[in-house]
């Protein structure tokens, strides 16, 4: 009878099968900053470890993002486990998105299966890169008031580190009579307005000025609004008649 | 071409090595009496027909089968303790498991054995009527109690002895003494008490001494028939003893009488003194023949030799009849004895009587199977995959198994109706029985398992173990547990874990070992 229920036992613990735990596979998602800016280059490091009773043959981490990209410019990458301090451990570096919001990163292992679902997930927030800076280039250094000569306005838009500024930051242009003073000479036709910046965070328009003004120095202008103030970024053009 | 002529050698093989079989019996094989061996060895699961020859002749009433065994090294029969049964001295019940038919054919016994099952030690015991050495014990005990002493007991008891098969004291039939003497009162007083009672007998008057002087007288008036062979005659005349002459209570020319109930030895006295008695009146005859009618002995007196022939004659004539008194009454006795199925003699056979196992007859409990087998293994989601795949196994029986037994004509527990108390048991009878159809399957998978997830147990192979029930003689059904190895639930970990699942199967015995060796003796005979 003994060996019967032993029988019986053995038939069960084998026929069952055990339940694996996501912390018995994966160690937690660590990132090395919750929030970065949405400029395209800051980066976060990501951190997990794996169980190190893990075979050899399948330590490979996959991670994922929902934005941003990984060093193999793609959104999911593979990086093999290797022991930092006794654990196993995979590490990679997101660069971020030119988009802000969050950002939902998952690490998991490269092994699929049916047993379940053993994917650490975490998230971050990209926060919008504010415009600080704006480098301005004119086509040209004088005008004549005529409508007949047009000078492009070229501004780079960075933040307050230098960097890019987020995509889709809004300006507008316009010709000032005095530098960092709301006096429009009304003077001024724009066309070909980019005004909201790209991904290298530049924005543009071409202009021509009328006979209003002559042998006076104008101001061309980029206005940014950050409620509740308004910031003026200014390079002076001759008009010239 | 070649596999025709081959099937036609097979059958004439067959053919040569199946003797005449009797109804109902699957074999004929012959027991030798003398050495106590058959010819070849005792089948199980098969009805068969056994001779056994060179037997003395004896009037065989019943044949019993005895289950046997071997304890510590002594093979005897198997039996429980009891009160007032069978083995007297340590009142041992030994139940006999079935009566055997028989027919008996000169000096053989032919048995018609049912199918027994294997590997059981049994005895065949023969019941046959009373010997007579044992029935003069028997006739001393009555004796005895007749005369009211209490050696009788003693005496039937010695009987016992004698009438129970030889050195194992067994016999089939008992009756205690106190139960022999209720059966005696009853159904042979009257024959036993006419026996012995001197009214049954006759006798007439002795030949005298001076009878026999003038014989001899007148015999050496003749010549050369000098009566010099009267020591017999002149013993018992000297001794008065023509009485007992005549009764067979003593015999001439012996000084030791016959005892009473030695009723056979009386009849054989009577008869050898009968036959002396007529020398005597040969030579009567001769005298008389001769003119001597009358001769007178020295001291004058005449003897009348025409009487002395006529009292001869009567004595003779006596004698005739008391033998036959004797005959007839202890035929009387010995049919109510015969009559009564507990006085018995017997005696047993013991030689190699085993039904055999797989060592003498190639009969197995292992057999090879060849099918396909359903898997249901338990997979990494927790639900059942099943899988087909071929397989093949060994069936563990847990009894040897002859396939060609025809188990359905086996008489079922219900058909048997035992007796477990005298008999018969059955012990020794094959049975209609699960365990002829019941193994114990050990597969192989074949080949590899056609779902990723899973891979075999060992190699190509995995492992499948349940029980397993035989049809159709070569058939077989199986469920039970299998064994394999499946991806772990971890999924860091490569190494695949044993997992039971469940399988069922059928599949076909292909007996390739048994195959090979019927092959093999086609050209090694």
């Amino acid at each position: 009878m003994r060996a019967l229920l032993c029988v019986l036992c053995l038939a069960l613990a084998l026929g069952c099968a055990k339940d694996v735990s996501l912390e018995d596979v994966m160690g937690t998602l660590e990132v090395s900053t919750n929030k970065f800016n949405a400029d395209g280059a800051s980066t976060i490091i990501l951190t997990t470890t794996i169980s190190n009773d893990a075979s050899p043959d399948r330590r490979d981490v996959v991670f994922n993002t929902t934005a941003g990209t990984f060093p193999n410019g793609k959104q999911e990458e593979t990086v093999k486990a290797t022991y930092v301090k006794g654990q196993l451990t995979a590490t990679i570096a997101l660069t971020a998105p030119m988009v802000p919001g969050t950002i939902t990163l998952a690490a998991g292992p490269a092994f699929d299966t049916q047993s379940g679902d053993f994917k650490r997930t975490t998230i971050v927030t990209a926060d919008p890169s504010n415009l600080s800076q704006v480098v301005i280039n004119l086509s040209s250094l004088s005008m004549k008031n005529d409508f007949q000569s047009e000078v492009t306005i070229t501004g780079t838009l960075k933040n307050q580190e230098g960097g890019k500024v987020s995509l889709g930051t809004l300006i507008s242009f316009d010709l000032m009579t005095q530098p960092y003073d709301l006096s429009p000479c009304n003077c001024a036709r724009f066309r070909s307005v980019k005004a909201v910046s790209d991904e290298n965070g530049q924005v543009s328009a071409v202009f021509g000025v009328d006979g209003t003004f002559a042998n006076t120095t104008l101001y061309a202008t980029i206005l940014y609004q950050q409620y509740p103030y308004t910031y003026y970024y200014v390079t002076p053009i001759q008009v010239q008649p | 071409m070649a596999r025709a002529l081959l099937l036609v050698v097979l059958i004439l093989q067959l053919g040569m090595d199946v003797p005449a079989q009797s109804y109902r019996s699957d074999l004929f094989l012959k027991y030798n009496y003398k050495t106590h061996k058959t010819n070849k060895p005792m089948p199980f699961d098969h009805p068969f027909t056994m001779s056994i020859y060179g037997m003395p002749k004896v009037n065989v009433k019943d044949v019993y089968l005895m289950e046997s065994e071997v304890k510590h090294g002594e093979r005897k029969l198997k039996g429980y303790v009891a009160q007032g049964m069978a083995r007297v001295e340590e009142n041992e019940v030994y139940v006999y498991d079935t009566k055997v038919g028989f027919t008996t054919s000169g000096d053989s016994l032919i048995l018609y054995m049912p199918a027994l099952l294997p590997n059981v030690y049994f005895d065949i015991h023969i019941s046959i009527t009373i010997s007579e050495a044992c029935r003069q014990l028997l006739h001393q005990s009555m004796l005895d109690y007749m005369a009211g002493k209490p050696e009788s007991r003693d005496k039937y008891v010695g009987f016992l002895d004698c009438s129970s098969a030889p050195e194992m004291n067994i016999r089939q039939g008992y009756l205690s003494y106190d139960d022999f003497i209720g059966f005696f009162n009853q159904d042979l007083k009257a024959d036993f008490s006419k026996l012995t009672a001197a009214a049954t007998y006759t006798t007439k008057p002795g030949i005298k001494v001076e009878d026999l002087q003038a014989i001899d007288i007148a015999s050496k008036n003749i010549g050369s028939y000098a009566f010099i062979d009267s020591a017999p005659y002149m013993e018992a005349a000297l001794h008065q003893a023509y009485d007992g002459v005549q009764t067979g209570l003593m015999k001439l020319g012996s000084t030791e009488p016959i005892g009473a109930s030695a009723f056979m030895e009386r009849i054989a006295g009577i008869e050898s003194n009968v036959a002396l008695l007529r020398k005597l009146v040969d030579r009567i005859d001769r005298v008389i023949s001769s003119g001597q009618t009358s001769v007178a002995l020295p001291g004058g007196q005449p003897i009348n030799m025409l009487a002395v022939h006529a009292a001869v004659e009567e004595i003779i004539t006596a004698s005739l009849a008391n033998r036959d008194a004797i005959q007839g009454g202890l035929q009387a006795i010995n049919d109510k004895l015969d009559q009564n199925e507990n006085m018995r003699q017997m005696f047993a056979l013991v030689g190699n009587t085993i039904s055999s196992d797989l060592k003498t007859t190639g009969a197995n409990i292992l057999f090879l199977d060849l099918g396909l087998a359903s898997v249901q293994l338990p997979g990494l989601d927790g639900q059942l995959k099943s899988m087909q795949t071929p397989y093949w196994g060994l069936s563990i029986y847990f009894r040897p198994i002859d396939k060609s037994t025809r188990r359905e004509s086996f008489p079922t527990k219900k058909d048997l109706n035992p007796n477990p108390t005298i008999g018969p048991d059955y012990g020794v009878v094959s049975r209609y029985s699960v365990l002829q159809h019941l193994a114990l399957n050990v597969g192989l998978t074949w080949g590899p398992l056609p779902n990723s997830d899973f891979s075999n147990l060992y190699d190509n192979y995995s492992l499948l173990v349940g029980p397993s029930y035989r049809f159709a003689r070569a058939f077989k059904a199986s469920a039970g547990a299998a064994f394999a190895r499946r991806s772990s639930a971890n999924p860091l970990i490569s190494e695949k874990e044993v997992v039971m699942g469940y399988y069922v199967s059928l599949s076909l015995d292909v007996d390739i070992v048994a195959g090979v060796k019927d092959f093999t003796k086609l050209f090694t005979k």
